[in-house]
């Protein structure tokens, strides 16, 4: 068996931190985080249940996951900005970790509530395209200003940003709204605080599906077969984020037969008994 | 927060290969796949269903998650030896590749026949402490003959292997036999081809557990800070083991709990929740 050719590019070691695109980025997150804390406390207070500000701090423990995502995805951040945590050589600053409260804590809450208030197919799709809209938008600005930069080479990049990202950022989202809407019954009383996990557990297993693109990104594979990989990746990653949103909506459930059979006759006998019920709305 | 100083282990990037030890545990796995392999065809045949044989090439696929485990737990393999691949500038010997077949795709498959069978966790654990100790009992040696090497600081060290490992390669192998097992009925047709990945995506999810020792061998941080990861990070992966366990028997089962059917003139018994499932 013949290997792969063996080679890894090197970040941009001497890359440094743009003070004021730092500050403004950083100023920003910070706003909408707070914004997204406020709002879980009202959850909380509304409902009894913490689980959006458990899904915030999910975010900060997802935010660990970033160094070894760089190493594989060949993204870098300059170890000289606002660093909160770093390891594999690699630095990660504030307004990271406070994308990832948002990305990975309070949207995935947010997907989880429209599933759990029926949204459907098409509108969870509509709603990820306009993410993926709004990430480029956001994204090619910041790479702009030299903030952290996409390194070596990387297949269907747009203004420096590799859109394979759009993908694999989306798929760890998705997934994690998914746990949190069909195992609801397994967090509650004290496994509630699992919920902590959700995100950081969700987005590195979706990292699977991104392997054929990032193994390939890790050697000097020609420019085809980077793409080949990244292409493989990405539609993985789309099938899975369909996937997702079927067992999200409930359209598609993993449950075996006898349970979903149970279920299914439970509900309908629930539902039949209510409709028949004096007290039941027409 | 203050940062971690940045700083990362080098593997021993001169290491050579000692062919004769290589000779050896090449031969002696490749016997083994054999006959796993013999085993698997036999099975097919008289079951009609080829789950143990795609469990094998799982397997197989599964060992391109090594390069990327072995830059995070800071293992090496020197690459002048027979490579079966290479990725993130880590070439994987041919008897490691067959060694995945071996744990990663036929021990899930001889796992998953036991929790079929009705194996109690008693038993497994005792089981997976016996195959602890074998596991060690061969990889000192092999460590010893310099095939492969734990770089860097690792805590828990014995004999140059850090017993850390013991918890993630079983609670890897584990997660592949639950999965296969609990979801033997999405797992028939052409979905039985699924399989194949099994191993691969059950592995790399394992690793979350792993990531406090992973993150703290990716800094400079004191042996104390490292021993306290690895602790982490094996209590959290014994926890996933005995819940997989739990979740192999029957024990425990992740089914949503049953609405009871609704009868104005009688409470409903709770004969129809199932007592050991989660949330019942």
């Amino acid at each position: 068996m013949t290997t792969s050719l063996v080679a890894i590019a090197q970040p941009p070691w001497e890359m440094t931190t743009p003070a004021t695109a730092q500050t403004v980025i950083t100023a920003i997150l910070a706003v909408v985080v707070a914004g997204f804390v406020v709002a879980a406390l009202l959850v909380w207070r509304r409902s009894g249940k913490p689980d959006f500000l458990l899904m915030l701090a999910g975010g900060l423990i997802c935010s660990f996951n970033e160094e070894t995502v760089d190493v594989l995805g060949h993204c870098f951040f300059p170890n000289d900005g606002w660093t909160v945590h770093a390891f594999f050589g690699r630095g990660i600053p504030v307004w990271v970790v406070l994308g990832y409260v948002i990305f990975f804590g309070g949207l995935p809450y947010l997907m989880a509530f429209a599933f759990q208030h029926g949204v459907t197919h098409r509108i969870m799709w509509t709603c990820i395209g306009i993410f993926w809209v709004l990430n480029v938008a956001l994204e090619i600005p910041v790479l702009g200003t030299r903030l952290y930069v996409y390194y070596g080479y990387q297949p269907f990049e747009i203004g420096g940003f590799p859109i394979s990202w759009l993908v694999i950022n989306s798929l760890g989202a998705v997934f994690g709204a998914v746990v949190l809407t069909r195992l609801a019954w397994l967090f509650a009383g004290a496994r509630r605080r699992l919920v902590l996990f959700v995100p950081f557990a969700t987005y590195m297993s979706s990292w699977v599906l991104a392997m054929p693109h990032f193994a390939i990104t890790n050697t000097d594979a020609p420019t085809g077969i980077r793409m080949a990989a990244a292409v493989i990746s990405m539609v993985l990653g789309l099938i899975a984020i369909d996937v997702l949103i079927r067992f999200g909506t409930g359209q598609v459930r993993l449950l075996p037969p006898q349970s979903a059979d149970a279920i299914t006759h439970r509900h309908a006998a629930k539902l039949n008994a209510d409709a028949a019920s004096p007290t039941a709305v027409p | 927060m203050t940062p971690s100083a940045l700083a990362m282990d080098q593997p021993p990037w001169e290491m050579v290969t000692p062919s004769t030890p290589q000779l050896i545990i090449t031969v002696i796995l490749a016997v083994v796949v054999a006959a796993f392999v013999v085993a698997a065809l036999i099975d097919w045949r008289r079951t009609g269903a080829a789950t143990f044989l795609l469990m094998l090439i799982g397997g197989y696929v599964c060992s391109f998650d090594e390069p990327l485990i072995d830059f995070l737990c800071h293992c090496f393999f020197p690459a002048d030896g027979w490579t079966g691949h290479t990725l993130f500038n880590r070439s994987i010997p041919i008897w490691v590749v067959l060694a995945y077949v071996v744990f990663y795709g036929g021990l899930p498959y001889v796992l998953s026949i036991a929790f079929k069978r009705g194996v109690t966790r008693r038993v497994l654990w005792i089981s997976i402490g016996i195959w602890g100790a074998l596991n060690l009992a061969m990889e000192i040696p092999l460590l010893h003959s310099k095939l492969y090497v734990y770089y860097g600081d690792q805590p828990f060290l014995v004999g140059g292997f850090p017993l850390s490992q013991l918890v993630f390669n079983a609670f890897g192998a584990l997660l592949g036999a639950v999965t296969i097992t609990r979801l033997w009925w999405f797992f028939t047709g052409a979905r039985r081809l699924l399989l194949v990945v099994v191993p691969s995506v059950t592995f790399m999810s394992s690793w979350a557990v792993g990531m406090p020792l992973f993150s703290a061998l990716g800094t400079d941080a004191p042996h104390g800070v490292r021993v306290f990861a690895a602790a982490i990070s094996m209590a959290l992966g014994l926890l996933g083991i005995d819940t997989l366990i739990r979740l192999g028997t029957g024990q425990l089962r992740l089914l949503p709990p049953v609405p009871a059917a609704p009868n104005a003139a009688e409470p409903s018994s709770g004969a129809d929740r199932d007592p050991n499932a989660i949330g019942a």
